[in-house]
């Protein structure tokens, strides 16, 4: 080859390879389905390192990031925690107040039921006979609020007892659990007459005693105050027999009853400081025959 | 010194059981503090002031009870002075003696009390008394004990260790 076709070589190969070069970009710019061996494999073999570096720059950004933030996040992790605490200690107050709340409601809807017959102070419990012998509860009133010795105290459940003991600002309360609380009870729907105590061997029961053999009482019947002896107004109520049992002399059977008071529980109580119109009017209709129906949050023997 | 602390730390168990331990009843029954610490002060001090102790106790609960006053005083001045009894016979490194004193204290304590109590007045049925006040409370009071005394045996052998090393 002379040197003159030599170089008109170049140039037709230069133009020969642009041309080819051309023709793949044109080629390579439509949409194809599959990539070809040479890219996929590139792009299979780079993939790992990628995905690494990738993942290594994320990383890093994301720690120099935290680390940037860390005081701050430290300080917004403090302050949030110190805003639940908060919240738990306004939550568990507001479950307080709520609690609180639906107590004195039920206690005013007795009050109101009963406003007829009962003038009522509401007192609160603070304390509890530290013997496991007597079964009394101090309250957080005494003289000075009007309360005196012999006075009543219920819930919108029932019957809690009564004041054994005043000073100015507490008042011991006798419960009807005590063996020494015993107080004249009746089964409302039979009117069948008893002495109502704390049971001895069912701790944390009551008992009717001197039941006569063939009086008709049953499990589930109610029992409410019979208004004998003076101090407890008729028909407030008691509690629910839950099992019947005959004395050894075998004349006379008792009756054991779940008091319808949680005595354990109790916060606020009610004490009667004045009955209108006497002992035996204090609760209208509670001697009628056949008034056996008990009504939730109220007197069972006051009626609708 | 003492004396005042020991007065005051009843005061605190009356409070206690008034107030606290009502919540915490086991078997129907609550813990009777004022047993647990009469017996492992008995156990450590012997008979003389087991029974002092103890009848100030039991005054200070006629008094806070307004009740038959002089019942739990007589009765604890009994247990306390039977229980410090055991100084000169029981090892006072027996971490079991406190335990089981308080048990038996508290058994023959309402024993006594049932006793005196029918003298007095306080007619509560003996065989109800014994099996559901008397026999779960001298169990819950023999627990207590045992537990006082451990931690009162783990506080004296530190402070014994912190008076060596400071000497």
């Amino acid at each position: 080859m002379g040197p003159h076709r030599r170089k008109l070589m170049t140039p037709l190969i230069l133009l020969l390879a642009a041309l080819s070069i051309y023709a793949l970009m044109r080629w390579t710019a439509r949409e194809r389905g599959h990539l070809s061996i040479l890219e996929g494999g590139l792009r299979e073999a780079l993939a790992p390192a990628e995905r690494g570096i990738t993942l290594v720059v994320d990383k890093t950004g994301a720690w120099l990031a935290a680390i940037r933030d860390y005081s701050r996040l430290q300080a917004e992790n403090q302050a949030l925690k110190q805003e639940i605490a908060a919240l738990k200690a306004a939550n568990i107050q507001l479950e307080e107040y709520r609690q609180e709340n639906n107590r004195l409601r039920n206690l005013l809807k007795f009050t109101e039921v009963n406003r007829n017959a009962f003038e009522f102070t509401v007192a609160p419990v603070i304390g509890r006979n530290p013997s496991n012998w007597y079964h009394t509860l101090t309250l957080g009133l005494g003289s000075r609020a009007g309360l005196q010795k012999d006075q009543v105290v219920v819930t919108s459940q029932g019957v809690v007892g009564r004041i054994i003991a005043v000073t100015p600002r507490t008042a011991e309360v006798l419960l009807i659990l005590d063996r020494e609380g015993a107080l004249g009870g009746m089964v409302q729907v039979n009117r069948t007459p008893g002495i109502v105590e704390g049971s001895p061997d069912y701790g944390g029961y009551l008992q009717m005693i001197h039941i006569a053999r063939d009086a008709p009482v049953m499990e589930n019947q109610v029992v409410v105050t019979s208004g004998l002896g003076g101090i407890f107004p008729k028909g407030l109520l008691l509690g629910t027999v839950v099992k019947v049992l005959p004395e050894a002399d075998g004349l006379m059977k008792r009756a054991i009853i779940q008091p319808a008071v949680d005595f354990d529980r109790l916060e606020e109580v009610l004490v009667i400081t004045r009955i209108k119109g006497g002992i035996e009017d204090a609760v209208p209709g509670a001697g009628a025959p056949g008034a056996g129906r008990t009504y939730p949050g109220g007197n069972p023997a006051a009626g609708p | 010194m003492q004396f005042l602390g020991l007065v005051l730390l009843g005061l605190a168990g009356l409070i206690l059981e008034a107030t606290l331990l009502p919540a915490l009843k086991m078997a129907g029954v609550k813990a009777d503090l004022l047993t647990v610490i009469l017996v492992i002060f008995a156990f450590l001090k012997g008979a003389p002031r087991g029974a002092a102790l103890g009848f100030i106790y039991g005054l200070l609960e006629d008094l806070y009870l307004a009740k038959f006053l002089g019942l739990n005083a007589l009765t604890r001045m009994v247990s306390g002075y039977l229980v410090g009894l055991s100084k000169d016979w029981l090892n006072q490194d027996n971490l079991l003696g406190p335990g089981i004193l308080a048990f038996l204290a508290t058994i023959g304590q309402g024993f006594l009390f049932l006793l005196v109590g029918h003298l007095a007045g306080f007619k509560y049925p003996w065989l109800a008394g014994l099996l559901a006040v008397v026999l779960p409370t001298a169990l819950y009071n023999g627990c207590l004990a045992l537990l006082g005394y451990s931690f009162y045996q783990g506080g004296a052998a530190w402070a014994a260790r912190k008076r060596k090393i400071g000497s």
